[in-house]
């Protein structure tokens, strides 16, 4: 580029190999622009979700006339009180405390969602398959949410504690990921709420910007 | 209607009461059946047979149906007023709703109370101690009069003033968690019959001395009662933002050894000034071991008795100014710079008077006859005008009398008896006739009133009625609709329960042509004197839980011994053992503790607990120790362990299915 030709007059291998790439990458960037907004949009909704719950779970019972209502963040439980109560409740089945469940998961999400967005915007940058696999990260992002939900489930359901004050009057279950269920004197209702959401919704940009993207490729001006 | 916790559709109060007060049980089915409908589940018609069907059954008249339905409150609906009542005897306050008369709570003041684990917890206990005398720590209390605190003349639900007449304390009760916080005791006077009343934006506090005696508490021979027996006038400066009265902002009025008995503050065109009765001109003390009537006899003597007239602006002004004397520790201004200053007035009032009620605009002063069958209205702006024109001659203190038929608006004849007047929303006033045992209404008059000062009808009352109490009936927008008579006497109304009997509150409907008598509430506690009538969406500022786990319920703030799972620890050092305890369901951390005989101990509890109502008790036995710890308070007691022996400690709420696991074992080692 100009500014690595006008460097010292005299243009290094390194620098003209480098030029190059950059100069095929934006080449590239350019030719498939309109898989950009796309991407764009997916990283928006993909950021934005990590400010709003991802799943709900309700428990109602006399007691609790309002309910214990728990939301789910990506990197927090949501409001504290609840989560207290029910960590309270459970401590009688023997059941781990929420705060113990998914604590990996819970810190790397503030680096690993912005990550996965960064990359499938990034991707238009890249070259033939790299692209696909930049973005794939995205795609399956909210199954891979699901699925490590639903095993903390099992998990929560599946390891109480055998000394528990109430373990004799409780056999292994795992809470419903979707929908109601009962546990002793509690009604649950769970639901995805609209982070999750605003990831599927993500993750259909980006199917849409690798269908884009494909047809491109198969198309006559693929170079 | 109050606040609907429930989610079934209803018709509003009025609806209903419309419905219901035409013709008894006719007219009230259909009111009824009107809601029942809203549901679509019961039809008007079999409602009003089975309506017949238990009416007769239970002996019930057309009226007795109204008033319940107008009572009734159903389950998980809340009450559209509370009352705060003064426990009498007990030294507590009673919380009770309206219209369902349903009593809400106990809040120990001036006594300890083992439930709310006051007076046995050292933070409340040092709040009990605040009010001692000569340091004797007092654990009962004679509650007489009832003070919520106020902005611009109506009451705004954030703080309660109770006084204890018999030692002239005040108690101070915060209204985001109904516990009192804070006892002053009287510097100067030993009996205060004229307090809790506040000034229009809870300024002050007004506190009048009942008994004359001598200032501070003081000795002196009976036959000085004249010289050196004396009154006063106290007013309690309020720091809202501390929730605490601040006494060394605080001063008193002096006055002459006469009574004063109630209070009441100026209002709107007579804000600034204050205005108490006072009796016992005669200054009469009884016999004093001669032959000297009784004082029912030597204080009933004069023709005429005074209303006691103060700037307390100006009274403030003259303590800026430093004029007035320390005494005890609190200025007072002695009466002749009060005369000197114009800050001090009465107003002949006729015989024995009761009550000084300012109405509602602040124009009047109503007093009641007591032993003169007629209210006696004082007009503001008259008694300023006999100010400015001279009419007054010195007492025999020097204090200015001003003339009674200059002053005077009106004399209201009423019936026998007449004590104590509460306004409602119509321009209407209520005044309780103890002999007669009922109630007066008559119309407030005054420019552009016409039949003003005048009677309109009586409701008996069931007996010997004190105080009343309108809805928010002394404050400058009454509510009206329900008026509550505080009967001393219950007699025949409650199946019997020994020759102590109850006291008989009594709910009357005030809103028709004729107030109807709804409901009796007996009051088994103690003597309840006055009582006001708050609308309860006013009072939006109650914590369901301490703000945060760890909380000094008395100052309000974070405690510096506020315990989390997890650092529960005792701590030894030498004899001192100071143990850091946590309580959630069902579990008391630690649940052992083992001391040595001798050893002094201070236990710090916290509750950490958040969920609404998870409070949690602490007893521990042989050791008269009874907490109780809200979620999120910390609680400390302290003790000597001066007996080997073993101690299981458990929690006295039940709080969980696991409750009575919830306990540990302490042991002394001998």
């Amino acid at each position: 580029m100009a500014a690595s030709t006008h460097v010292a007059g005299t243009t290094t291998a390194f620098t003209r190999q480098e030029s190059g790439r950059w100069t095929r990458a934006l080449a590239r960037a350019k030719a498939s622009w309109l898989q950009l907004p796309f991407l764009a949009g997916s990283a928006a909704l993909l950021i934005g979700s990590i400010f709003l719950p991802y799943w709900n779970i309700i428990l109602r019972a006399p007691q609790y006339p309002k309910g214990l209502s728990v939301d789910v963040y990506v990197n927090r439980l949501e409001d504290m009180r609840s989560v207290r109560e029910v960590d309270g409740l459970n401590h009688y089945i023997g059941m781990i405390p929420l705060t113990d469940a998914a604590t990996i998961e819970r810190a790397i999400s503030l680096y690993a969602i912005p990550l996965i967005a960064i990359l499938a915007v990034a991707s238009i940058f890249a070259a033939g398959w790299w692209r696909t696999i930049l973005r794939l990260p995205v795609v399956i992002y909210p199954v891979i949410f699901v699925l490590d939900l639903f095993g903390w489930l099992y998990y929560a359901g599946h390891s109480l504690d055998p000394t528990a004050a109430l373990s004799s009057s409780i056999s292994e279950f795992t809470p419903r990921l979707l929908g109601t269920g009962v546990i002793g004197q509690f009604k649950t209702e769970a639901q995805f709420e609209v982070g999750f959401w605003m990831a599927v919704l993500a993750t259909l940009l980006v199917i849409v910007a690798i269908v884009l993207d494909w047809r491109k490729r198969q198309g006559p001006n693929e170079s | 209607m109050g606040t609907v916790v429930k989610s079934k559709e209803r018709v509003s109060r009025r609806t209903m009461m419309k419905g219901a007060a035409g013709a008894g049980a006719t007219g009230l089915a259909v009111g009824v059946g009107t809601r029942m409908n809203g549901g679509g589940e019961v039809k008007a018609s079999a409602l009003q047979s089975s309506v017949e069907e238990i009416a007769e059954a239970r002996g019930l008249t057309p009226d007795d149906i109204t008033a319940a339905l107008k009572t009734y409150v159903p389950s998980g609906v809340h009450d559209d007023f509370l009352i705060f009542s003064s426990g009498g005897q007990s030294g507590q306050v009673l919380v009770i709703g309206v219209p369902s008369m349903r009593l809400l709570k106990v809040i120990a003041v001036f006594a300890p109370e083992p439930w709310q684990g006051f007076g046995f917890s050292n933070d409340t206990w040092d709040v009990l101690a605040g009010g001692e005398v000569d340091g004797k720590v007092l654990t009962c209390g004679d509650t007489h009069h009832p003070g919520l605190s106020e902005t611009e003349g109506q009451y705004d639900g954030q703080f309660l003033f109770i006084n204890d007449k018999a030692n002239a304390r005040i108690g101070v009760i915060d209204l985001r968690d109904f516990e009192t916080k804070q006892i002053v005791k009287n510097p100067h006077i030993i009996s205060n019959h004229g307090g809790t009343f506040v000034t229009p934006n809870t300024e002050y506090i007004i506190d009048g001395s009942q008994y004359a005696a001598p200032h501070a508490w003081q000795y002196a021979p009976i036959e000085n009662y004249a010289d050196e027996y004396r009154g006063a006038m106290t007013f309690w400066k309020f720091d809202r933002d501390a929730g605490r009265i601040a006494q060394d902002q605080s001063f008193s009025v002096e006055l002459p050894p006469y009574w004063n008995d109630l209070a009441d503050a100026g209002k709107g065109p007579s804000m600034g000034w204050m205005f108490s009765n006072t009796f016992n001109t005669e200054l009469s003390y009884g016999s004093g071991g001669g032959d000297a009537p009784p004082v029912e006899v030597g204080a009933s003597q004069r023709d005429m008795d005074y209303l006691t007239v103060i700037n307390w602006e100006k009274a403030a002004e003259v303590v800026a100014a430093g004029r007035a004397e320390e005494v005890n520790g609190m200025p007072m201004i002695p009466m002749g710079v009060a005369v000197e200053e114009g800050l001090l007035w009465f107003v002949p009032e006729p015989k024995s008077p009761h009550g000084a009620d300012v109405t509602p605009d602040g124009k009047y002063i109503v007093v009641s006859g007591k032993l003169d069958p007629h209210v006696t209205i004082y007009s503001f702006e008259k008694i300023q005008q006999a100010i400015a024109d001279g009419k007054y001659e010195p007492d025999a203190y020097g204090v200015p009398v001003l003339d009674f038929e200059a002053c005077m608006e009106a004399q209201v004849e009423l019936g026998l008896g007449p004590l104590h007047t509460q306004f409602d929303d119509q321009g209407l006033a209520y005044t309780s006739l103890f002999l007669d045992s009922g109630i007066a209404r008559w119309k407030v008059g005054g420019e552009g009133v016409d039949d003003g000062w005048k009677l309109i009808d009586m409701i008996p009352m069931q007996f010997n009625t004190g105080h009343i109490c309108v809805a928010e009936g002394d404050t400058v927008s009454p509510a009206g609709q329900y008026l509550i008579g505080m009967n001393k006497w219950a007699l025949d109304r409650f199946h019997p329960v020994g020759p102590l009997l109850p006291q008989n509150f009594q709910l009357v409907d005030i809103t028709g042509d004729q107030m109807q008598l709804l409901y009796d509430m007996p009051i088994g506690i103690g003597e309840p004197h006055y009582v006001q009538m708050i609308k309860s969406e006013r009072l939006e500022n109650i914590w369901e839980v301490y703000p945060e786990v760890g909380w000094d319920t008395i100052n309000q703030a974070p405690s510096e011994f506020a315990t989390q799972i997890g650092q529960e620890r005792i701590e030894r050092d030498g004899e001192n053992v100071t143990i850091y305890m946590t309580t959630i369901r069902s579990t008391i951390r630690p649940d052992y503790i083992e001391l040595q005989k001798g050893d002094k101990v201070t236990l710090h509890l916290t509750n950490v607990e958040l969920a609404h109502d998870a409070t949690h008790g602490f007893t521990m036995p042989g050791q008269d120790i009874n907490l109780s710890i809200e979620p999120g308070e910390t609680t400390t007691v302290s003790w000597v362990a001066d007996t080997a022996g073993t101690y299981p400690y458990y929690c006295t709420e039940f709080c969980s299915a696991l409750h009575l696991e919830m306990m540990g074992y302490l042991l002394v080692t001998p």
